[in-house]
């Protein structure tokens, strides 16, 4: 028995070791809570290292949905956020929970649709009319239902067309942009995209852009330092360090040319510095 | 490709060793004789056979995050935290195997033993031999359901490029952003690796049996 | 040296045997009784392998059989010989010598390579005899050795206990429903009922015992 309890102790310690080597510095890591969707278009994948190459510092990224990051943020379970929902950003900074918030960049959704498009809405002026037609059509539409910053979009819209989506027609998954795309495309559904996700998983839909470039389908993308609770583990200066980053020149030149060897133009806009 | 699949086997083998460690000699004591104690343990154990583990994940992250009641050792999102996780889930597994595999030996083994003067260190390593294909059995099993787990690994590590990102993470960030082909080439060396386990209990099953 | 208890309580469950006095020696006990008399765990308590309360002398290398052997993964002489080599502490090579030697006294010498769990049960006892006496000892404590022995071949290792016996002067306690076992190794009965001792006395008077059990042994003895 007490060979065994020595081993148990020898074992545990080797587990932690395990991992000491990104928590063996004195600072904690960055944890920067962000989206699924500038995950998913692999944005991050190429911005983050650059941070943390310029940086020295190591980050964690937690792609999660604009909800969830603003609610870790509020928690003081995040350091910095990326996020898509200016509505929700807007209460989050009212309630104080942000030291400053800046305009990073832009992209833009996109109503998305089977080309048959039963409740003719290919061309629409705005969004909001194409929302109209298909809640009165009552013609299937896939919703992400997960408080993600593209769910949140989606919600505001039906509620500026007067609309309440609720019955047989409407449909939510729960899941990422990349997931509910598909399943609206198996079922032969509208829904409300970002051109990044959109332009990624093209191929494999059966989905076409119906409405485009209206002027209430901008996606605008915010970074937001998260301002520290007391008695907790946090880095503030990472997370400034990484805000000042994504608006630097450096970061802003990275996000204005990432896409474009993939899918021959850039998935978004740099606006850092530019007015609301 | 190589780190993900390494991290993989890593935390999972660590946690399933420290699950060993705690679970094999609490069969033992559960086998030895009986009390309360005893039955609540195995009835933990059987009961915690059936425990979701995104359950078990969601608890381990509700514990460390930041603002956790353990957040200020700062081991969220770390592969300590999935091995912590998955320990908790395949105790239970390997204790009720144990147990198992012990009830089902001859109990009159230790006392024959004695009763033939054989000295308590070779008796201990006798009965030690006995057991043991039981227990590689159970051990080989709880290393499978680790390092099959997503839920919980997902829940605890984050999967974070270079850091957490593990097998069943990545796969299903992967199906996430509509890479197929990518979500089957980490789905293969998943069944790879546990195919490699498979082999090795079939192998020490032989070799013993 | 001889087998010695006085006062000797022990509990199994709910069971209590509780027998004031008990010995044996060379000249060989024999134990009897009905199912569940406490046959079993009189045996135990000598040996003192279960709690007991009172005092027991007996020598320092005891070995035992007991009702079902329990048998290692392996082969029958690796039984024997790993038994041997810790017991006796002597070299793998010396116990295996032993144990060859063992096997073929009982007449497992061919099946001394087989695998002990693929043994039949009258194999399996023939291996735990060889086993027992394999690590020399100064009294031995048997339950139902040759129960499940083949009659043809029971003679023989019952010989061969005795033989060793009178070699060594090794102390016997046999439990048994066999008075033809009984007669041939021991000198003394006791009877065992509910826990206590119904009668204990030279093996011979058996025939003229007013003990019911006794009697009804006996009877069954003479059906041939």
């Amino acid at each position: 028995m007490r060979t065994s309890w020595r081993l148990c102790t020898f074992i545990v310690a080797l587990g932690l070791s395990l991992s000491a080597p990104p928590t063996v510095s004195a600072e904690p890591s960055v944890i920067l809570a962000t989206t699924t969707s500038t995950q998913d278009t692999g944005l991050l994948d190429v911005l983050v290292p650059a941070f943390e190459k310029a940086s020295g510092l190591q980050v964690k990224t937690i792609a999660v949905g604009t909800g969830a990051a603003l609610a870790m943020g509020d928690r003081g379970d995040a350091d910095v956020l990326l996020v898509h929902a200016p509505g929700a950003e807007e209460a989050y900074m009212a309630k104080g929970r942000g030291l400053e918030r800046a305009l990073v960049m832009h992209n833009a959704f996109v109503v998305v649709g089977p080309v048959a498009d039963p409740a003719h809405v290919r061309g629409s002026a705005t969004a909001q009319v194409a929302f109209g037609a298909i809640a009165r059509a009552q013609v299937p539409f896939v919703s992400r239902g997960d408080d993600s910053g593209t769910n949140i979009k989606e919600l505001a819209l039906w509620k500026a067309a007067g609309a309440d989506p609720a019955g047989p027609w409407y449909i939510k998954t729960g899941s990422g942009m990349a997931d509910t795309l598909h399943v609206a495309s198996q079922k032969g559904a509208y829904a409300l995209t970002d051109d990044g996700t959109f332009l990624s998983q093209r191929a494999t839909l059966s989905l076409v852009p119906l409405v485009v470039d209206a002027k209430d389908l901008r996606n605008v993308y915010h970074v937001i330092v998260v301002k520290p609770l007391p008695n907790r583990v946090s880095n503030e200066a990472g997370g400034e360090a990484f805000a000042r980053f994504v608006t630097s020149a450096d970061g802003q030149r990275i996000i204005a040319t990432f896409g474009r060897e993939k899918f021959g133009r850039p998935l978004f806009t740099p606006d850092a510095g530019k007015a609301e | 490709m190589l780190e993900i699949a390494a991290l993989s086997v890593a935390v999972s083998v660590v946690a399933t060793l420290v699950a060993a460690a705690f679970a094999i000699p609490a069969a033992l004591w559960i086998v030895h004789g009986r009390s309360v104690a005893r039955s609540v343990l195995l009835a933990l154990f059987a009961g915690g056979l059936g425990l979701p583990p995104v359950a078990v994940g969601l608890a381990v992250a509700f514990t460390f995050w930041r603002s956790g009641p353990l957040g200020w050792v700062d081991l969220l999102y770390t592969p300590a935290a999935m091995a912590i996780a998955q320990t908790i889930i395949v105790v239970p597994l390997i204790g009720t195997l144990a147990v198992i595999s012990l009830r089902t030996s001859d109990d009159t083994l230790p006392m024959q033993l004695a009763a033939l003067n054989v000295p308590r260190r070779a008796r201990f390593y006798l009965i030690a031999r006995e057991v043991a294909p039981g227990f590689a059995a159970a051990v080989l099993a709880g290393f499978g359901r680790a390092v099959a787990e997503v839920g919980a690994a997902q829940m605890t590590g984050g999967n974070i490029e270079g850091q957490t990102r593990v097998l069943t993470t990545a796969t299903m960030l992967a199906v996430g952003k509509g890479e197929f082909g990518e979500a089957f080439s980490y789905v293969a060396v998943l069944l790879g690796i546990m195919a490699v386990a498979a082999g090795v209990a079939l192998t020490l099953q032989r070799r013993w049996a | 040296m001889g087998v010695t208890a006085a006062g000797l309580v022990a509990r199994r469950g709910r069971f209590v045997l509780d027998v004031p006095g008990f010995q044996a020696d060379a000249s060989g006990t024999a134990v009897l009784g009905p199912n569940g008399a406490g046959k079993t765990t009189l045996l135990y308590a000598l040996q003192g392998l279960i709690d007991r309360a009172g005092s027991v002398e007996k020598p320092a290398r005891t070995a035992a059989v007991f009702a079902r052997p329990a048998v290692l993964r392996g082969s029958a002489l690796w039984n024997v010989a790993a038994v041997a080599a810790a017991a006796l502490h002597v070299s793998s090579a010396d116990a295996q010598i032993r144990a060859r030697s063992a096997l073929g006294d009982v007449g497992l010498g061919e099946r001394s390579g087989a695998d002990a769990r693929t043994l039949s049960t009258g194999e399996r006892q023939r291996l735990a005899i060889a086993r027992a006496l394999a690590v020399e000892p100064q009294a031995m404590f048997l339950d139902e050795p040759f129960a499940n022995i083949d009659a043809d071949a029971r003679p023989a290792v019952r010989s061969l206990l005795r033989s060793y016996v009178e070699r060594t002067r090794c102390d016997l306690v046999l439990v048994t429903a066999s008075l033809a076992d009984a007669s041939a190794l021991c000198a003394s009965a006791v009877v065992l009922r509910q826990g206590r001792i119904a009668h204990a006395g030279p093996l011979r008077e058996a025939v003229s015992a007013r003990d019911e059990y006794l009697r009804a042994l006996v009877a069954d003895s003479r059906l041939v």
